[in-house]
């Protein structure tokens, strides 16, 4: 296959080997509907097996056709915790990618687009106002075609094109073409090889010199896996022996529904998908009730509508979990984007004081285990644990190796077991003057366990009971249960040298961006800073994080909500204060490069 | 084999309804029905709503669940689905499970899994203090209809009918004898299974007396009711002028739990979560 050449002679010289960069980020756009998603999780898989570390990004409206849909991967021989804003190789699928992802383009950056597109018909690569770019235009359509592929496999070209650009051996794309289309027949699996190879073998060798990203493969390679947030929770629930999920869709929530509908049957799960949240969130309540591990997922607006259960559920003492993958609000908002807005909401969701556990895993790595926790917790303390993410980790794919799944043990709490005999002592499921505050908790079906769980207040049996005494009784016995939570309270996560001039406070998915952030303060501005990541949220660990802060030089709030919620949560539980705040809430992650401008800039002017 | 005793479900607790209200016919009926049918009262779990109907959970003795307003059902589902082996009952009123809990009603009803549905139906709210409910009549007079009730009554018996419900039957609080072989029959059914309960309030609906049920109800077994036939059952349901009870319609199907090969074997609560190998998962991340 010759390459069908349109115009390099505009490119750049390759740079020389001492200034060549560690990452590259790659992105490619186009019309939603064709296939771009799978592209972006097929060229982060060939990086991840040729032993790079990768981050995917996808935007997209909230349409299924005829919007533009991207999707980013960073990729680098180094951690990449976040992806990168700026681009370094773009693919453009039509016309239009160019025109919104230019100002995007680093220098030097490389453009492979689609010469036989119709929208690229009069376009001129000459026209583009930057002297510094590689344009690469292939005749995708044809290269399909010819290698017996039709127009809609575009993409799978592209993709070979950007391997070759970058050097990737092709055994690592044929591989992640078995594992893309691992229900398809080797007559499929075959033909998509092919068109990939013709993609690859239509770069020339004098492009591959003229795209100056060295992505060196690392010699060896660790187990990795490929995922997103959301399918590491829904991993995470299935070791943590979830039995029972229901959910109603919401981006970015749906995808756990997806993979646990999926793969949930071969695990012993029940996936149903409700008719509302309210059902969702109900339903899931009386199975944990009934005795199994139970789980519901939704995003702000969902959430909103299972408020009332979760009290009910801390009321009757039924732990459940609840993720809420957060999506910029208010209302329906910004469907499709990311923000960390409803810290609030889930604090104070439901009238009245109750304990609830707040969890916000802030990586990839940690979903896996935090929500291995969050069952643990919510069947330890019988109470609702309600598990934080956003868009931006829900969806962002990221490369952990198979030897960080930290595996729990799976803690059921304390079950009351029937001693036999009509005998039997007296059992009583919400006994007051428990010292902890937890009473083992009878499974229905059990012989002399009987009891009510009652979402009124009630007495020790679980009958209503509005006497004054009583009601202080179980108020307080409850309120024991977050004492003692607290003895167990997760500690933050720490980032960075013990002592710095700056100390960035911040948490869930925004510590992506935080933690690229002061790699690149440290390495290329040679400013030292560290982190401090707050993930378990309530019950908050406040003597951790008091003492903590109490010795930080100064300090910046990092987050994705415009009132600062967690700068406003963490004064009301140590009273302590910041002396920056970085909010974002445009619905678009942070940038490692603009953040680590702003922190540099507010380190050295203030 | 013995019976238990119609009191191994009764609470240390008498029932703080007003005299003479309804719900005792319905509390008295479920009692009998379940020790008629040899459920003991821990292999039982009775899920109740909010309302005077759902305050009848302080008074029977078994595994029970007092929730929220309207949301019965979906919480006997998830109970159903984790405990295959046990009885389990939702129990609401009209404005918990016609009005806040209308949609999980029907939605309940397509999934069909296998619980029985019982509704005290007073045609007016009892607990906050006999405001219109959505099975009063039009015009009906209350504190929050002054003026008179501007919407007209939804019919639960025609629209679980039409929502294809398998077991679709009314009874009447003042016939505790028939409307216990209903509750039996309604538990005895695979699937799931509806018992409206005409229920006169004593304190709050002056309309829909004892007195004025017992000139309206008759029994659809002397009428020579088929309850097979769906198209006489909903012409029955239409009968305005005669209240029938008694089974309108009854036809097995496949039930919300058959969907779910997990549950093939025996209930998920005695499945272990334990040791679950994700390795194969993880295979296809690479």
């Amino acid at each position: 296959m010759t390459a069908q050449l349109n115009d390099i002679t505009r490119a750049p010289r390759p740079r020389s080997g001492s200034d060549r960069v560690q990452g590259i980020t790659w992105k490619i756009g186009g019309e939603a509907g064709f296939g771009i998603m799978s592209t972006g999780e097929m060229f982060a898989r060939a990086c991840m097996r040729a032993g790079l570390n990768v981050f995917t990004y996808p935007e997209y409206p909230s349409l299924i056709r005829g919007g533009h849909n991207t999707v980013q991967v960073t990729a680098s021989t180094q951690p990449v915790h976040a992806h990168r804003a700026q681009v370094n190789i773009l693919v453009a699928l039509n016309r239009e990618s160019i025109g919104l992802h230019l100002p995007e383009l680093g220098p030097r950056a490389s453009i492979i687009y689609d010469a036989t597109d119709r929208t690229f018909a009069d376009f001129k690569p000459s026209s583009v106002q930057r002297r510094d770019l590689q344009i690469i235009g292939l005749p995708l359509e044809k290269l399909a075609k010819d290698a017996g592929g039709q127009k809609l496999m575009c993409n799978t070209v592209a993709l070979g094109a950007s391997c070759a650009l970058l050097e990737i051996p092709p055994d690592h794309l044929a591989e992640v073409v078995r594992i893309m289309f691992h229900e398809k027949t080797e007559i499929v699996i075959a033909l998509n090889v092919k068109i990939l190879m013709s993609g690859y073998n239509a770069i020339s060798a004098v492009q591959k010199k003229r795209c100056p990203w060295d992505v060196k493969p690392a010699k060896t390679i660790v187990e990795q896996v490929l995922l997103t947030g959301n399918e590491a929770l829904a991993l995470g629930a299935i070791q943590a022996g979830c039995q029972f999920y229901s959910a109603y869709p919401m981006t970015p929530a749906t995808s756990i529904l997806h993979y646990l509908a999926q793969h949930g049957p071969d695990y012993g799960i029940v996936v149903r998908h409700a008719e509302d949240e309210i059902g969702a969130i109900n339903q899931a309540i009386g199975a944990a009730y009934a005795g199994v591990r139970a789980m519901t997922a939704t995003s702000g607006g969902g959430f909103s509508l299972m408020t009332e259960a979760v009290g009910m559920a801390a009321m009757t003492e039924v732990g459940i979990v609840v993720i809420d993958a957060q999506r910029g609000g208010p209302s329906t908002g910004l469907p499709t984007w990311t923000e960390q807005g409803d810290l609030r909401q889930v604090l104070h969701a439901s009238q009245g004081d109750f304990p609830r556990v707040v969890l916000a895993p802030s990586s990839h790595r940690e979903c896996f285990t935090m929500i291995q926790e969050a069952f643990n917790l919510a069947e330890q303390y019988q109470t609702p644990v309600i598990v934080l993410t956003d868009k931006y980790l829900a969806e962002g794919q990221r490369n952990v190796s198979v030897g960080e799944l930290k595996l729990l043990p799976i803690n059921r709490g304390k079950i009351w077991t029937a001693t036999g005999g009509k005998t039997a002592a007296a059992y009583l499921r919400y006994q007051a003057d428990v010292a902890d505050g937890i009473v083992p908790r009878s499974l229905p079906g059990t012989p002399n366990g009987l009891f009510l769980a009652n979402s009124d207040e009630h007495d020790d049996y679980g009958y209503s009971n509005e006497d004054a005494p009583n009601r202080l009784a179980q108020m307080e016995r409850r309120a024991r249960k977050v004492a003692t939570l607290c003895k167990k309270s997760i500690p933050p996560r720490y980032v960075g040298p013990a002592k710095a001039p700056l100390t960035v406070v911040t948490w869930g998915s925004s510590a992506s961006a935080v933690e690229a952030a002061l790699d690149i303060l440290d390495r290329e501005h040679k400013l030292q800073a560290n982190a401090i990541i707050i993930t378990m949220i309530a019950p908050f660990p406040t003597a951790a994080v008091t003492t903590k802060l109490k010795s930080t030089k100064r300090t910046v709030i990092v987050e994705a909500s415009q009132s600062g919620q967690l700068a406003g949560w963490i004064r009301q539980q140590t009273g302590l204060t910041f002396d920056h705040a970085i909010n974002r809430y445009d619905g678009r992650p942070f940038d490692p490069i603009d953040l680590a401008n702003e922190l540099k800039s507010y380190l050295l002017t203030s | 084999m013995t019976a238990p005793a119609h009191n191994a479900f009764a609470s240390p607790n008498f029932p703080t309804w007003c005299p003479g209200c309804g719900n005792f016919g319905i509390w008295t009926a479920l009692k009998q029905a379940l020790a008629e049918l040899n459920i003991e009262p821990h292999r039982t779990v009775i899920v109740f709503g909010i309302g005077c109907s759902g305050n009848e959970s302080n008074f029977v003795k078994a595994y029970g669940f007092h929730g929220l307003h309207g949301r019965t059902l979906p919480v006997a589902e998830g109970v159903a689905l984790a405990n295959s082996g046990l009885t389990t009952i939702a129990i609401g009123g009209d404005g918990d499970g016609y009005g806040e809990g209308m949609a999980h009603f029907i939605h309940t009803i397509r999934a069909n899994p296998n619980i029985t549905y019982i509704v005290h139906d007073n045609q007016v709210y009892g607990l906050t203090k006999g405001q219109t409910s959505p099975t009063s009549e039009h015009g009906f007079e209350t504190p929050s209809t002054p003026f008179g009730n501007p919407d007209s009554p939804i019919n639960p018996i025609s629209l679980a009918i039409a929502a294809g419900a398998g077991f679709v039957a009314r009874g009447f609080a003042g016939d505790a004898g028939h409307l216990t072989g209903l509750i039996k029959s309604a538990i005895q059914h695979r699937g799931f299974s509806l018992v409206d309960v005409f229920q006169p309030c004593v304190t709050f609906n002056a309309t829909n007396t004892f007195r004025w049920f017992f000139g309206k109800v008759v029994k659809l077994e002397t009428l020579k009711h088929d309850p097979t036939n769906r198209d006489t059952a909903w012409k029955q349901a239409q009968n305005e002028e005669k209240l029938p009870i008694g089974i309108f319609y009854q036809q097995e199907k496949p039930t919300l739990e058959d969907g779910f090969s997990v549950l093939a074997k025996r209930p998920l609560v005695e499945q272990s979560p334990e040791k679950r190998q994700i390795k194969p998962l993880l295979e296809r991340m690479k």
